[in-house]
């Protein structure tokens, strides 16, 4: 009888696997149902990173070829009178194609938000979660610590690091590391202040669990979603920090060019060529915005208490 | 018998001890008394039930006795847990955790929050394999279903890949008798295991853990607050009243001989179906505010017996004379 039961449910699991293995994009798909919003801005996002992968293959020109002969063209759909591919956003003060431009410095851009999310939210989230779990001085210290840099603006302290550090990508990412950690440990610190005193921590301390185990193996798992959106949102963040500090000239240095240094290199010819600061404008606008209905939805779709409200 | 070998008798068969248990909680309105003083010891193979009301330090005690209090707001503040030639409150924390499941494993009142809800439960009782009998990866898999059975979950294997909000109230509790049991403990303590469940569920789960401890032999300590469940499994019953140990006697005589006015009283709860005319008598009054316990004894203020000295002394718990293994905790015992 009992085995008659177990090959039943051996035949289910059976049947059922493949077919979740065959709807795993379709599973995929309809947690976005409802929301077709997200759906959009979750595509328009992975063309953004994908162009930004691939930029040697896609930019029509090199980014950083000057051509003063042909500076400052209108966007056209022409091909230019010296041949080649039509400069579809212009051309810049040299002559650069501004959409060459703009792929090459999507890569920038993307890639530091993405190297400060990845380094800072490890960091404060390991603060987090260990001062949020142990209490105590380790707390006490770790969060006036939080207190004490947020007091100040963000930018102003990478601005002061990256003037001490001297400008370029790489110090560029340490600062903005500095100013970003703070927000993951609070965030971490407060899911895991109500996660410790569930049973669930209880019963595992029970049966013998180490202090790291019970953190990362079963604190962790149970307060990742809202992380997921801070990280998220954070990236939006740091597109637009990046995108400040290499205007005010504090960020990437030319000839490589970013979403920011590209504003502020035309901000002078903003009143006759216009393409300069509108279209790398345009692109930093819709990135944050798609990355912050992302993390909307993240946090709608990992939160049940979330779910339906707008 | 000699003392000395009455001692013998007791040092090989008591295979856990609490003596002089204090543990209190610093709120901000005070410190509050959970545990004032506990006595209890626990013999091989037996299954002890320990009851009192809501709040009387039940559960307080078992957490206590592993340390696993929360700390602030809780401090055990003095006592002894020997267990195993050893005192639990007074080793290092890498110690205590080889003792934590391997040595006395706890099953928590709450089984819908105390499954993590991210891992499935096959997962959860493999962790608590790996951990206490060193076996890994696929033979550790396969003790996990073995465990599922035990606990009579049907279809072990799929259940296996479930997560707990896939499963009923009942089925998590199996899960973490199951869990407890992989641990392979010495000693079991079950607190309050059915309180969340219903009617039909808590009986199951008492069969099952009466037939598990009949296949095991694992002695129990089972926290309750239910005296038919005490009628049905214990052999020894401790009474607890306001953070003290009141009276330790074996079931037989809990239910038919009380010695403490409190246990006549609860005892006097239970409804004899057979006496259509019998009213259920209560116990006049509230239990004590644990904050500021009153003076004497702290049953006097219900008690019918209670003379001057009741309010002013606090009765030494002690052996009653003549008896064979009763403590109780009055001046006045009714035997």
């Amino acid at each position: 009888m009992s085995q008659d039961i177990q090959t039943n449910a051996q035949i289910q699991i059976e049947l059922r696997e493949p077919e979740q293995n065959r709807n795993a994009f379709q599973r995929f798909l309809r947690r976005f149902s409802g929301n077709s919003l997200a759906l959009i801005a979750f595509i328009v996002l992975m063309v953004i990173i994908a162009v930004s992968i691939f930029a040697p293959y896609i930019a029509p020109y090199d980014p950083a070829k000057s051509d003063i002969v042909h500076r400052l063209q209108p966007p056209s759909l022409a091909a230019p009178a010296k041949g080649g591919f039509p400069h579809i956003l212009g051309t810049d003060q040299q002559g650069r194609d501004v959409l060459s431009r703009l792929i090459y410095g999507g890569r920038v851009s993307m890639s530091v938000a993405f190297a400060v999310v990845a380094v800072a939210g490890a960091i404060g989230t390991v603060i987090g979660l260990i001062s949020g779990y142990f209490g105590g001085w380790v707390d006490l210290v770790f969060m006036r610590l939080v207190d004490i840099q947020s007091s100040f603006p963000g930018l102003l302290v990478a601005l002061t690091f990256v003037m001490v550090l001297g400008p370029g990508q790489r110090n560029l990412t340490i600062a903005l590391l500095i100013v970003g950690w703070m927000i993951h440990a609070r965030m971490a610190r407060s899911q895991v202040l109500t996660a410790r005193e569930s049973t669930m921590v209880e019963s595992s301390r029970a049966i013998g669990c180490s202090m790291p185990r019970i953190l990362f193996g079963h604190i962790l798992p149970n307060v990742i979603s809202p992380l997921i959106t801070t990280y998220v949102l954070e990236m939006a963040h740091m597109i637009e920090a990046e995108a400040n500090m290499s205007f005010l000239g504090y960020g990437i240095q030319p000839p490589a060019s970013s979403w920011g240094l590209m504003i502020g290199e035309g901000r002078q010819y903003i009143t006759n060529a216009w393409w300069l600061v509108v279209f790398p404008g345009l692109i930093i606008g819709i990135t944050v915005l798609c990355l912050n209905l992302v993390g909307n939805w993240v946090r709608e779709e990992f939160d049940p208490l979330q779910k339906g409200r707008h | 018998m000699s003392p000395s070998q009455v001692e013998a008798v007791q040092q090989r068969d008591t295979v856990l001890s609490v003596k002089n248990l204090v543990t209190h909680f610093f709120i901000r309105e005070g410190e509050v008394h959970a545990v004032d003083g506990v006595n209890l010891h626990v013999e091989k193979g037996e299954t002890l039930a320990i009851v009192g009301e809501s709040g009387c330090g039940k559960s307080v005690t078992a957490l206590s006795m592993l340390r696993l209090i929360a700390s602030p707001p809780g401090k055990v503040l003095s006592g002894n847990v020997i267990f195993q030639g050893q005192d639990l409150l007074h080793m290092k924390q890498s110690q205590l955790r080889k003792i934590r499941g391997k040595g006395i494993a706890l099953i928590l009142q709450e089984p819908m929050s105390s499954l993590n809800p991210s891992w499935t439960i096959g997962r959860q009782i493999m962790e608590a394999i790996e951990l206490n009998q060193g076996i890994k990866g696929k033979e550790a898999k396969e003790k996990a279903i073995e465990m599922l059975k035990l606990v009579r979950i049907p279809a072990a294997e799929s259940r296996f890949n479930n997560y707990p909000h896939e499963l009923s109230g009942g089925m998590k509790q199996r899960v973490m008798i199951a869990m407890a049991l992989a641990c392979r403990p010495q000693i079991l303590i079950a607190d309050e295991p059915t309180a969340s469940l219903d009617v039909t569920i808590q009986a199951q789960i008492m069969e099952l853990m009466k037939q598990l401890k009949r296949e095991i032999g694992t002695t129990v300590i089972l926290i309750t607050h239910d005296l038919g469940v005490v009628a049905e499994m214990a052999d020894r019953v401790t009474i607890m009243y306001a953070g003290q140990v009141v009276e330790t006697a074996d079931v037989f005589s809990i239910f038919h001989n009380p010695a403490h006015p409190y246990t006549r009283g609860i005892v006097r709860t239970i409804m004899d179906l057979k006496d259509k005319n019998h009213r259920l008598e209560v116990i006049p009054g509230d239990p004590p505010n644990l904050l500021n316990p009153p003076p004497g004894c702290r049953f006097n203020p219900r008690c019918a017996f209670a003379k001057e000295i009741c309010r002013e002394k606090d009765p030494d718990y002690k052996r009653v004379k003549g008896s064979d293994g009763r403590w109780v905790r009055c001046h006045f015992p009714l035997i």
